[in-house]
């Protein structure tokens, strides 16, 4: 005996049907997306980040913003949240029409309250650049500027880093951790020429793009990051802690973009998973 | 572009920038922190397009500014 009710008839009379328009439930949604935003993120795979920051939403169950946004025509700020889980690009278009846009805060999606600020006008990364080419996707550093993390890399600890990057300068310093001044060293750097940088205060190890094996050198690095592409290194600190940043305390060799950029307490977690979350996602 | 001058001098261009911009004191407090000289007593702040101060203006600032770095 055959089923005659019509499913499709009883939902649209019911309550949740058409004309309906604040109601998010679906026949088709489950229990997950109700509960958790309804999709499974970077994070939400690849747990126990010690801090994350991204132009994507990395966690179905984080529901704060990704930055705050100071423009420069009246200095006011917007933060500035996701739609269907990447940056809310229309409202950052229409806060910053016609002016810079510069980012105050970039928040930690890990849950950890790592946010990246930095409260200095002079020195925050730029995200819209008005009248030139307005949003492109990235985060841009410059000498001297960049966003500071409160999170503490502490002595002897193991980390992994894991980026989306891009140098658009002679020497820049990507994957970067700074420490109260120049001299406390960097955890990965990319540099053009053949001078050398000093990565005092930690202990090297290996270095990856898109999931390969870089070369030793920072003129691999540099090479490697022409464009973007998903950078990852181990860090180890020696006996010095040092704060997390996105960028270098040095004047004038910080010319590093950002999409990405998240970094676990640990070298056990699962890199290449990580890294094929992030060359699936951006399509490196 | 940066200018150069004493601690004190640099300070007061932070305020002037500061006070012209109206930063709200929240997710921007300054323009910019002086930069100190390793000899002591010379400080540098980055210039503002629209704010002037009689002090010597510099392009960048070379590396004896940082000298503990190897570049």
């Amino acid at each position: 005996m055959s089923n005659n009710i019509n499913w499709g008839k009883i939902y649209e009379s019911t309550a949740w049907g058409s004309g309906v328009t604040d109601n998010n439930i679906s026949w088709g949604k489950s229990y997950a997306d109700l509960a958790g935003g309804g999709f499974t993120g970077l994070l939400d795979t690849y747990s126990g980040a010690a801090a994350a920051y991204s132009l994507r939403q990395l966690s179905g169950s984080y529901s704060g913003d990704a930055i705050v946004v100071r423009r420069a025509s009246d200095n006011t700020t917007q933060s500035i949240g996701f739609v269907d889980n990447e940056l809310d690009t229309t409202t950052l278009e229409s806060f910053c029409s016609g002016t810079d846009g510069f980012v105050t805060t970039w928040y930690d999606q890990s849950g950890n309250g790592n946010d990246m600020t930095r409260t200095e006008a002079s020195f925050q990364p730029q995200i819209f650049f008005g009248g030139a080419g307005d949003y492109r996707g990235h985060i841009q550093n410059a000498s001297s500027v960049f966003l500071s993390s409160p999170l503490t890399l502490t002595s002897n600890s193991l980390y992994t880093y894991f980026g989306v990057v891009q140098n658009y300068g002679s020497a820049i310093f990507i994957p970067v951790v700074n420490a109260s001044n120049s001299s406390d060293g960097f955890a990965a750097v990319a540099q053009s020429g053949s001078t050398t940088i000093s990565a005092a205060n930690f202990i090297e190890g290996n270095r990856y793009q898109n999931s390969s094996l870089i070369g030793a050198t920072w003129g691999d690095m540099y090479a490697a990051t022409t464009n973007f592409s998903a950078i990852s290194a181990y860090i180890e600190k020696n006996s010095k802690n040092s704060f997390f940043a996105s960028g270098s305390p040095i004047g004038s060799y910080n010319k590093s973009r950002l999409k990405e950029v998240i970094i676990y307490p640990n070298q056990t977690i699962d890199r290449e998973g990580v890294e094929n979350n992030i060359i699936t996602h951006y399509g490196f | 572009m940066y200018y150069i001058g004493t601690q004190a001098e640099c300070t007061a261009y932070n305020e002037q920038v500061k006070v012209g911009e109206g930063y709200d004191g929240v997710y921007t407090t300054d323009w910019a922190t002086p930069i100190a000289h390793p000899n002591g007593v010379d400080f540098a702040i980055v210039k503002h397009d629209n704010y002037e101060a009689e002090l010597t203006i510099e392009e960048t600032l070379g590396a004896e500014w940082f000298p503990d770095t190897e570049l």
